[in-house]
Protein backbone atom coordinates (compact mmCIF):
# COMPACT_ATOMS: atom_id res chain seq x y z
CA UNK A 1 0.00 0.00 0.00
CA UNK A 2 1.61 3.24 -0.85
CA UNK A 3 0.96 6.60 1.12
CA UNK A 4 2.40 9.75 2.07
CA UNK A 5 1.62 13.45 2.74
CA UNK A 6 1.61 16.16 0.29
CA UNK A 7 3.04 19.50 0.71
CA UNK A 8 2.27 22.11 -1.60
CA UNK A 9 2.40 25.67 -2.19
CA UNK A 10 -1.26 26.33 -2.85
CA UNK A 11 -3.33 28.37 -0.69
CA UNK A 12 -6.70 27.53 -0.13
CA UNK A 13 -7.58 31.40 -0.64
CA UNK A 14 -6.49 31.24 -4.25
CA UNK A 15 -8.84 28.30 -5.13
CA UNK A 16 -11.84 29.65 -2.73
CA UNK A 17 -14.14 31.43 -4.98
CA UNK A 18 -12.73 29.22 -8.07
CA UNK A 19 -16.08 26.83 -7.24
CA UNK A 20 -18.48 28.55 -6.07
CA UNK A 21 -21.41 26.53 -4.42
CA UNK A 22 -24.56 25.89 -6.29
CA UNK A 23 -23.59 26.73 -9.74
CA UNK A 24 -23.76 23.77 -12.28
CA UNK A 25 -21.39 25.22 -14.21
CA UNK A 26 -21.96 25.34 -18.70
CA UNK A 27 -18.23 25.65 -18.81
CA UNK A 28 -16.53 22.41 -19.83
CA UNK A 29 -13.53 22.02 -17.74
CA UNK A 30 -10.13 21.90 -19.49
CA UNK A 31 -8.67 18.55 -19.65
CA UNK A 32 -5.80 17.91 -17.25
CA UNK A 33 -3.45 17.43 -20.25
CA UNK A 34 -1.08 14.86 -21.18
CA UNK A 35 -0.57 12.02 -18.80
CA UNK A 36 2.35 12.75 -17.01
CA UNK A 37 2.28 17.02 -17.31
CA UNK A 38 2.02 16.90 -13.80
CA UNK A 39 3.04 14.74 -11.01
CA UNK A 40 0.70 12.96 -9.11
CA UNK A 41 1.46 15.17 -6.45
CA UNK A 42 0.96 18.51 -7.92
CA UNK A 43 -2.55 17.07 -9.10
CA UNK A 44 -3.60 16.17 -5.33
CA UNK A 45 -2.41 19.64 -4.26
CA UNK A 46 -5.25 21.12 -6.62
CA UNK A 47 -8.10 18.93 -5.33
CA UNK A 48 -6.73 19.41 -1.43
CA UNK A 49 -6.38 23.56 -1.85
CA UNK A 50 -9.89 23.43 -3.12
CA UNK A 51 -11.32 22.62 -0.03
CA UNK A 52 -12.64 26.24 0.64
CA UNK A 53 -15.85 25.63 -1.36
CA UNK A 54 -18.25 24.49 2.06
CA UNK A 55 -20.99 22.44 1.53
CA UNK A 56 -20.99 20.94 -1.23
CA UNK A 57 -19.94 17.84 -3.02
CA UNK A 58 -17.44 19.05 -6.31
CA UNK A 59 -17.53 17.16 -9.42
CA UNK A 60 -15.02 17.36 -11.78
CA UNK A 61 -14.31 16.26 -15.71
CA UNK A 62 -10.77 16.36 -15.23
CA UNK A 63 -8.46 15.18 -13.30
CA UNK A 64 -6.89 16.06 -9.79
CA UNK A 65 -10.07 18.48 -9.47
CA UNK A 66 -8.86 20.82 -12.57
CA UNK A 67 -10.87 23.95 -13.36
CA UNK A 68 -14.41 24.55 -12.36
CA UNK A 69 -16.67 21.72 -11.25
CA UNK A 70 -18.71 20.53 -13.78
CA UNK A 71 -21.55 20.52 -11.28
CA UNK A 72 -21.61 21.14 -7.62
CA UNK A 73 -24.38 19.65 -5.24
CA UNK A 74 -25.64 20.18 -1.56
CA UNK A 75 -27.94 16.82 -1.47
CA UNK A 76 -28.46 13.81 -3.91
CA UNK A 77 -28.78 13.60 -7.58
CA UNK A 78 -30.74 10.67 -8.89
CA UNK A 79 -29.94 11.12 -12.49
CA UNK A 80 -27.05 12.96 -14.27
CA UNK A 81 -28.72 12.85 -17.47
CA UNK A 82 -31.52 14.95 -16.77
CA UNK A 83 -32.30 18.56 -16.35
CA UNK A 84 -31.57 19.00 -12.22
CA UNK A 85 -28.36 19.27 -10.46
CA UNK A 86 -25.68 17.60 -12.59
CA UNK A 87 -27.04 17.57 -15.39
CA UNK A 88 -26.96 16.00 -19.42
CA UNK A 89 -23.23 16.09 -20.67
CA UNK A 90 -22.02 16.12 -16.66
CA UNK A 91 -23.13 11.95 -17.20
CA UNK A 92 -21.04 9.59 -17.06
CA UNK A 93 -17.95 12.51 -17.50
CA UNK A 94 -16.90 12.79 -13.90
CA UNK A 95 -12.76 12.15 -13.55
CA UNK A 96 -12.32 13.51 -9.83
CA UNK A 97 -14.30 14.09 -7.09
CA UNK A 98 -14.02 16.31 -3.64
CA UNK A 99 -16.73 16.39 -1.07
CA UNK A 100 -16.76 19.69 1.07
CA UNK A 101 -19.91 19.11 2.71
CA UNK A 102 -20.87 20.22 5.85
CA UNK A 103 -22.93 17.21 6.84
CA UNK A 104 -25.75 19.64 8.32
CA UNK A 105 -27.67 16.59 6.80
CA UNK A 106 -25.82 14.45 9.58
CA UNK A 107 -24.98 12.40 6.45
CA UNK A 108 -20.91 13.00 6.34
CA UNK A 109 -20.03 10.66 3.12
CA UNK A 110 -21.15 10.58 -0.45
CA UNK A 111 -21.94 7.21 -2.36
CA UNK A 112 -21.45 7.52 -6.61
CA UNK A 113 -23.11 5.15 -8.84
CA UNK A 114 -22.61 3.54 -12.22
CA UNK A 115 -25.94 3.89 -13.00
CA UNK A 116 -28.79 6.77 -12.48
CA UNK A 117 -31.34 5.93 -9.48
CA UNK A 118 -28.12 4.82 -7.39
CA UNK A 119 -28.19 1.94 -9.46
CA UNK A 120 -24.83 -0.62 -10.33
CA UNK A 121 -21.92 -0.36 -8.17
CA UNK A 122 -20.79 2.54 -6.24
CA UNK A 123 -17.95 4.28 -4.93
CA UNK A 124 -17.70 5.96 -1.98
CA UNK A 125 -15.86 8.80 -1.09
CA UNK A 126 -15.71 9.98 2.98
CA UNK A 127 -16.38 13.10 4.23
CA UNK A 128 -13.35 16.05 3.20
CA UNK A 129 -11.60 13.69 1.12
CA UNK A 130 -11.35 14.09 -2.72
CA UNK A 131 -10.01 11.77 -5.17
CA UNK A 132 -7.60 12.73 -7.81
CA UNK A 133 -8.51 10.51 -11.04
CA UNK A 134 -11.59 7.81 -11.39
CA UNK A 135 -9.24 6.14 -13.99
CA UNK A 136 -7.59 3.80 -11.21
CA UNK A 137 -11.34 3.14 -9.40
CA UNK A 138 -13.65 0.33 -9.37
CA UNK A 139 -17.49 0.59 -8.56
CA UNK A 140 -18.53 -2.11 -6.53
CA UNK A 141 -19.89 -4.58 -9.08
CA UNK A 142 -16.41 -4.19 -10.41
CA UNK A 143 -16.50 -1.65 -13.62
CA UNK A 144 -14.23 1.25 -13.94
CA UNK A 145 -15.04 4.51 -12.43
CA UNK A 146 -13.86 6.87 -14.65
CA UNK A 147 -16.48 8.90 -16.51
CA UNK A 148 -18.96 6.35 -15.59
CA UNK A 149 -21.01 8.32 -12.83
CA UNK A 150 -24.47 8.75 -12.85
CA UNK A 151 -25.88 9.42 -9.67
CA UNK A 152 -25.20 10.78 -6.14
CA UNK A 153 -26.47 10.04 -2.75
CA UNK A 154 -25.36 11.23 0.92
CA UNK A 155 -24.62 8.63 3.32
CA UNK A 156 -23.23 8.24 6.96
CA UNK A 157 -20.01 6.87 6.22
CA UNK A 158 -17.96 4.71 3.85
CA UNK B 1 -31.06 -1.61 22.37
CA UNK B 2 -32.94 1.29 21.34
CA UNK B 3 -30.01 4.04 18.91
CA UNK B 4 -32.04 6.41 17.30
CA UNK B 5 -31.60 9.48 19.54
CA UNK B 6 -28.03 9.42 21.57
CA UNK B 7 -26.44 11.88 24.03
CA UNK B 8 -23.53 9.88 24.66
CA UNK B 9 -24.91 8.05 27.91
CA UNK B 10 -21.64 6.41 29.33
CA UNK B 11 -23.67 3.67 30.27
CA UNK B 12 -23.89 2.80 25.95
CA UNK B 13 -19.98 3.82 25.37
CA UNK B 14 -19.53 0.89 28.04
CA UNK B 15 -22.09 -1.12 25.85
CA UNK B 16 -20.24 0.04 22.59
CA UNK B 17 -16.53 -0.42 23.83
CA UNK B 18 -17.65 -3.96 24.83
CA UNK B 19 -19.22 -5.15 21.85
CA UNK B 20 -15.58 -4.37 19.91
CA UNK B 21 -14.21 -7.10 21.98
CA UNK B 22 -16.93 -9.34 21.24
CA UNK B 23 -19.00 -9.71 17.97
CA UNK B 24 -19.81 -6.26 17.13
CA UNK B 25 -23.86 -5.63 16.10
CA UNK B 26 -24.87 -2.95 13.37
CA UNK B 27 -26.75 -0.78 16.15
CA UNK B 28 -23.18 -0.85 18.64
CA UNK B 29 -21.28 0.07 15.55
CA UNK B 30 -23.70 2.96 14.97
CA UNK B 31 -23.70 4.57 18.35
CA UNK B 32 -20.14 4.30 18.71
CA UNK B 33 -20.33 6.42 15.24
CA UNK B 34 -22.06 8.93 16.40
CA UNK B 35 -20.66 9.51 19.44
CA UNK B 36 -17.39 10.04 17.86
CA UNK B 37 -18.89 12.46 15.74
CA UNK B 38 -20.98 13.92 18.28
CA UNK B 39 -16.88 14.54 19.99
CA UNK B 40 -15.63 15.71 16.41
CA UNK B 41 -18.07 18.32 16.34
CA UNK B 42 -17.33 19.74 20.02
CA UNK B 43 -13.36 19.76 19.56
CA UNK B 44 -14.47 22.12 15.71
CA UNK B 45 -16.59 23.94 18.25
CA UNK B 46 -13.54 24.58 20.50
CA UNK B 47 -11.24 25.08 17.23
CA UNK B 48 -13.50 27.64 15.39
CA UNK B 49 -14.24 29.74 18.67
CA UNK B 50 -10.31 30.47 18.94
CA UNK B 51 -10.13 31.90 15.52
CA UNK B 52 -13.35 33.94 16.09
CA UNK B 53 -15.75 31.82 14.16
CA UNK B 54 -18.68 30.01 15.25
CA UNK B 55 -20.03 26.69 14.45
CA UNK B 56 -22.75 24.15 14.92
CA UNK B 57 -21.86 20.64 14.90
CA UNK B 58 -24.60 18.57 12.83
CA UNK B 59 -26.81 15.88 14.73
CA UNK B 60 -25.18 12.68 13.68
CA UNK B 61 -26.81 10.03 11.74
CA UNK B 62 -29.15 7.89 13.31
CA UNK B 63 -28.80 4.29 13.53
CA UNK B 64 -31.53 3.47 11.34
CA UNK B 65 -30.41 5.77 8.77
CA UNK B 66 -26.83 4.27 9.14
CA UNK B 67 -28.19 0.65 7.79
CA UNK B 68 -27.35 -0.27 4.76
CA UNK B 69 -28.31 -3.11 2.63
CA UNK B 70 -26.30 -4.00 -0.63
CA UNK B 71 -28.03 -7.06 -1.63
CA UNK B 72 -31.30 -6.73 -0.06
CA UNK B 73 -33.69 -5.49 2.52
CA UNK B 74 -33.60 -8.19 5.48
CA UNK B 75 -35.16 -6.16 8.46
CA UNK B 76 -38.42 -5.92 8.25
CA UNK B 77 -39.01 -3.93 11.20
CA UNK B 78 -36.88 -1.62 9.06
CA UNK B 79 -38.44 -1.89 5.65
CA UNK B 80 -41.63 -1.29 8.06
CA UNK B 81 -40.68 2.03 9.02
CA UNK B 82 -38.86 3.67 6.33
CA UNK B 83 -39.84 1.18 2.81
CA UNK B 84 -36.53 1.85 1.20
CA UNK B 85 -35.48 4.78 3.31
CA UNK B 86 -37.22 7.38 0.73
CA UNK B 87 -38.51 9.10 4.34
CA UNK B 88 -35.02 9.24 5.58
CA UNK B 89 -33.87 10.91 2.47
CA UNK B 90 -36.46 13.41 2.82
CA UNK B 91 -35.98 14.20 6.70
CA UNK B 92 -32.20 14.72 6.08
CA UNK B 93 -32.71 16.80 3.61
CA UNK B 94 -35.09 18.80 5.99
CA UNK B 95 -32.09 19.24 8.45
CA UNK B 96 -29.96 20.33 5.36
CA UNK B 97 -31.94 23.30 4.74
CA UNK B 98 -32.17 23.89 8.41
CA UNK B 99 -28.60 23.71 8.72
CA UNK B 100 -27.48 26.83 10.71
CA UNK B 101 -23.89 26.40 9.76
CA UNK B 102 -25.48 27.27 5.92
CA UNK B 103 -27.04 30.75 6.94
CA UNK B 104 -24.23 31.89 9.20
CA UNK B 105 -21.83 30.99 5.95
CA UNK B 106 -24.58 32.34 3.32
CA UNK B 107 -24.45 36.05 5.29
CA UNK B 108 -20.96 36.43 5.42
CA UNK B 109 -18.95 38.33 2.79
CA UNK B 110 -16.86 35.95 0.30
CA UNK B 111 -13.68 36.91 1.75
CA UNK B 112 -14.96 35.74 5.23
CA UNK B 113 -16.75 32.55 3.88
CA UNK B 114 -13.44 31.77 2.58
CA UNK B 115 -11.40 32.21 5.62
CA UNK B 116 -14.29 30.22 7.78
CA UNK B 117 -13.78 27.50 5.24
CA UNK B 118 -10.08 27.35 5.13
CA UNK B 119 -10.38 27.35 9.44
CA UNK B 120 -12.35 24.40 8.83
CA UNK B 121 -11.33 22.39 6.54
CA UNK B 122 -7.77 23.78 6.05
CA UNK B 123 -5.65 25.51 3.56
CA UNK B 124 -5.24 23.05 1.16
CA UNK B 125 -1.36 23.56 2.46
CA UNK B 126 -0.92 19.67 2.87
CA UNK B 127 -2.75 16.78 2.87
CA UNK B 128 -2.26 12.98 3.90
CA UNK B 129 -2.95 10.82 0.91
CA UNK B 130 -3.87 7.20 0.21
CA UNK B 131 -3.80 4.54 -2.60
CA UNK B 132 -6.96 2.16 -2.46
CA UNK B 133 -7.30 -0.98 -3.79
CA UNK B 134 -7.26 -0.84 -7.33
CA UNK B 135 -4.67 2.23 -7.41
CA UNK B 136 -7.05 5.64 -6.75
CA UNK B 137 -5.48 8.48 -4.86
CA UNK B 138 -7.56 9.49 -1.66
CA UNK B 139 -6.58 12.66 0.29
CA UNK B 140 -8.08 14.88 3.09
CA UNK B 141 -6.43 18.15 3.98
CA UNK B 142 -4.30 17.28 7.35
CA UNK B 143 -4.99 21.01 8.79
CA UNK B 144 -7.68 23.14 10.08
CA UNK B 145 -10.24 22.51 12.81
CA UNK B 146 -11.78 18.97 11.02
CA UNK B 147 -7.96 17.53 10.79
CA UNK B 148 -7.22 18.55 14.86
CA UNK B 149 -10.26 17.33 15.92
CA UNK B 150 -9.86 14.03 14.39
CA UNK B 151 -6.19 14.21 15.08
CA UNK B 152 -7.30 14.96 18.25
CA UNK B 153 -9.74 11.80 18.58
CA UNK B 154 -7.84 9.15 16.80
CA UNK B 155 -4.50 10.21 18.18
CA UNK B 156 -2.58 9.76 14.33
CA UNK B 157 -4.07 11.18 11.93
CA UNK B 158 -2.42 10.12 8.94
CA UNK B 159 -2.74 6.88 10.21
CA UNK B 160 -6.29 7.29 10.45
CA UNK B 161 -7.09 8.60 7.16
CA UNK B 162 -4.88 6.20 5.40
CA UNK B 163 -6.12 2.75 7.62
CA UNK B 164 -9.83 3.81 7.80
CA UNK B 165 -10.24 4.79 3.44
CA UNK B 166 -8.44 1.18 2.65
CA UNK B 167 -11.10 -0.36 5.08
CA UNK B 168 -13.97 1.45 3.99
CA UNK B 169 -13.08 0.72 0.06
CA UNK B 170 -12.41 -2.94 0.81
CA UNK B 171 -16.39 -4.02 -0.93
CA UNK B 172 -15.62 -3.28 -3.83
CA UNK B 173 -13.16 -6.15 -4.25
CA UNK B 174 -15.51 -8.97 -2.70
CA UNK B 175 -19.46 -7.58 -3.27
CA UNK B 176 -19.03 -8.89 -7.41
CA UNK B 177 -17.82 -12.23 -5.71
CA UNK B 178 -21.08 -12.32 -3.55
CA UNK B 179 -23.60 -11.66 -6.29
CA UNK B 180 -21.80 -13.98 -8.93
CA UNK B 181 -21.73 -16.49 -6.54
CA UNK B 182 -24.07 -19.32 -8.14
CA UNK B 183 -25.27 -20.08 -4.41
CA UNK B 184 -26.24 -16.15 -4.12
CA UNK B 185 -27.92 -16.70 -7.73
CA UNK B 186 -29.89 -19.74 -6.83
CA UNK B 187 -31.25 -17.96 -3.68
CA UNK B 188 -32.26 -14.51 -5.79
CA UNK B 189 -34.41 -16.68 -7.80
CA UNK B 190 -35.82 -18.57 -5.07
CA UNK B 191 -36.66 -15.57 -3.33
CA UNK B 192 -38.05 -14.26 -7.05
CA UNK B 193 -40.27 -16.94 -6.23
CA UNK B 194 -41.56 -16.39 -2.86
CA UNK B 195 -42.13 -12.46 -4.31
CA UNK B 196 -44.20 -14.17 -7.18
CA UNK B 197 -46.46 -15.98 -4.88
CA UNK B 198 -47.30 -13.04 -3.04
CA UNK B 199 -48.31 -11.27 -6.12
CA UNK B 200 -44.89 -9.30 -6.88
CA UNK B 201 -43.18 -10.35 -10.09
CA UNK B 202 -39.28 -9.11 -10.08
CA UNK B 203 -36.35 -11.34 -10.62
CA UNK B 204 -34.38 -9.44 -8.24
CA UNK B 205 -34.05 -7.01 -5.54
CA UNK B 206 -32.02 -5.08 -7.33
CA UNK B 207 -34.97 -4.88 -10.28
CA UNK B 208 -37.20 -3.64 -7.44
CA UNK B 209 -34.72 -0.29 -7.18
CA UNK B 210 -34.59 -0.26 -11.20
CA UNK B 211 -38.81 -0.12 -11.01
CA UNK B 212 -39.04 2.07 -7.91
CA UNK B 213 -38.67 5.78 -9.58
CA UNK B 214 -41.07 4.77 -11.85
CA UNK B 215 -43.86 3.46 -9.36
CA UNK B 216 -43.39 6.37 -7.16
CA UNK B 217 -43.49 8.83 -10.02
CA UNK B 218 -46.26 11.29 -9.47
CA UNK B 219 -47.19 9.94 -5.86
CA UNK B 220 -47.75 11.75 -2.68
CA UNK B 221 -44.67 11.83 -0.47
CA UNK B 222 -46.91 9.64 2.14
CA UNK B 223 -48.40 7.56 -0.67
CA UNK B 224 -45.03 6.93 -2.17
CA UNK B 225 -44.17 6.10 1.06
CA UNK B 226 -46.64 3.32 1.46
CA UNK B 227 -45.56 2.15 -1.97
CA UNK B 228 -41.75 1.63 -0.76
CA UNK B 229 -43.52 -0.02 2.67
CA UNK B 230 -45.35 -2.34 0.49
CA UNK B 231 -42.97 -3.48 -1.69
CA UNK B 232 -39.89 -3.81 0.71
CA UNK B 233 -41.78 -5.49 3.81
CA UNK B 234 -42.47 -8.11 0.58
CA UNK B 235 -38.42 -8.07 -0.04
CA UNK B 236 -37.80 -8.75 3.11
CA UNK B 237 -40.51 -11.10 4.39
CA UNK B 238 -39.00 -13.18 1.13
CA UNK B 239 -35.46 -12.71 1.99
CA UNK B 240 -36.11 -14.35 5.15
CA UNK B 241 -38.71 -16.78 3.65
CA UNK B 242 -36.00 -18.16 1.50
CA UNK B 243 -32.43 -18.59 1.82
CA UNK B 244 -31.35 -15.30 0.28
CA UNK B 245 -30.62 -13.35 3.20
CA UNK B 246 -28.58 -16.03 5.11
CA UNK B 247 -26.41 -16.90 1.73
CA UNK B 248 -26.11 -12.80 1.02
CA UNK B 249 -24.64 -12.33 5.08
CA UNK B 250 -22.71 -15.78 4.73
CA UNK B 251 -21.14 -15.39 1.51
CA UNK B 252 -20.71 -11.67 2.47
CA UNK B 253 -18.48 -12.82 5.41
CA UNK B 254 -16.79 -15.33 3.87
CA UNK B 255 -15.61 -13.47 0.55
CA UNK B 256 -15.28 -9.95 3.25
CA UNK B 257 -12.98 -12.18 5.37
CA UNK B 258 -10.41 -13.30 3.11
CA UNK B 259 -10.50 -9.34 1.36
CA UNK B 260 -10.09 -8.16 5.45
CA UNK B 261 -7.23 -10.69 6.03
CA UNK B 262 -5.53 -9.10 2.97
CA UNK B 263 -5.62 -6.20 4.13
CA UNK B 264 -4.93 -7.08 7.90
CA UNK B 265 -2.62 -4.27 9.18
CA UNK B 266 -5.24 -1.59 7.61
CA UNK B 267 -8.20 -3.37 9.33
CA UNK B 268 -6.64 -3.81 12.56
CA UNK B 269 -5.28 -0.58 12.74
CA UNK B 270 -9.08 0.95 11.94
CA UNK B 271 -10.12 -0.68 14.62
CA UNK B 272 -7.53 0.36 17.00
CA UNK B 273 -7.87 3.99 15.99
CA UNK B 274 -11.58 4.25 16.20
CA UNK B 275 -11.40 2.62 19.93
CA UNK B 276 -9.20 4.98 20.82
CA UNK B 277 -11.54 7.67 19.44
CA UNK B 278 -14.21 6.01 21.40
CA UNK B 279 -12.39 6.32 24.40
CA UNK B 280 -11.74 10.01 23.96
CA UNK B 281 -15.47 10.96 23.00
CA UNK B 282 -16.31 9.32 25.77
CA UNK B 283 -14.00 11.26 27.99
CA UNK B 284 -14.67 14.74 26.42
CA UNK B 285 -18.68 14.20 26.66
CA UNK B 286 -18.93 12.97 29.98
CA UNK B 287 -17.08 15.61 31.05
CA UNK B 288 -19.04 18.23 29.17
CA UNK B 289 -22.58 16.31 30.13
Amino acid sequence: MRSKVVTGVFAGALFGLAALPGLASAEPTAAAGPAGAHSAGAKADVCAGKTANSGYVHIYSGTGCDGKPICSMLGNDSNYGNTKGCSGKDDNSASSLLNNGTAGGGDTSVRFYRLADYQGGSICLGYHQYATNLANWTFTNGTNADNRISSHKWVAGC
Amino acid sequence: MRMGIFRGSAALVATVLAAGCAASTVGDRAAGAALIERAEGTFVVQCMAKQGFRYWPPAPATADERREFPYVVDDPAWARAHGYGGDLVAQRERRQAEDPNRRYLDALSEDRRAAVAAAYGGTGSSAVEVVVPGGATIGQSDTGCLAEAQRTLYGDFAAWVRASTVTGNLSSLYQPKVTGDPRFQKAVTAWSGCMHSAGLSYASPQQIQQKLPELTDGQSPSRAHRTEVELAVAEADCALATPLSKVARDLDRQYGDEIRQQYRAEVETTERLRRDALGRAEELLARNS
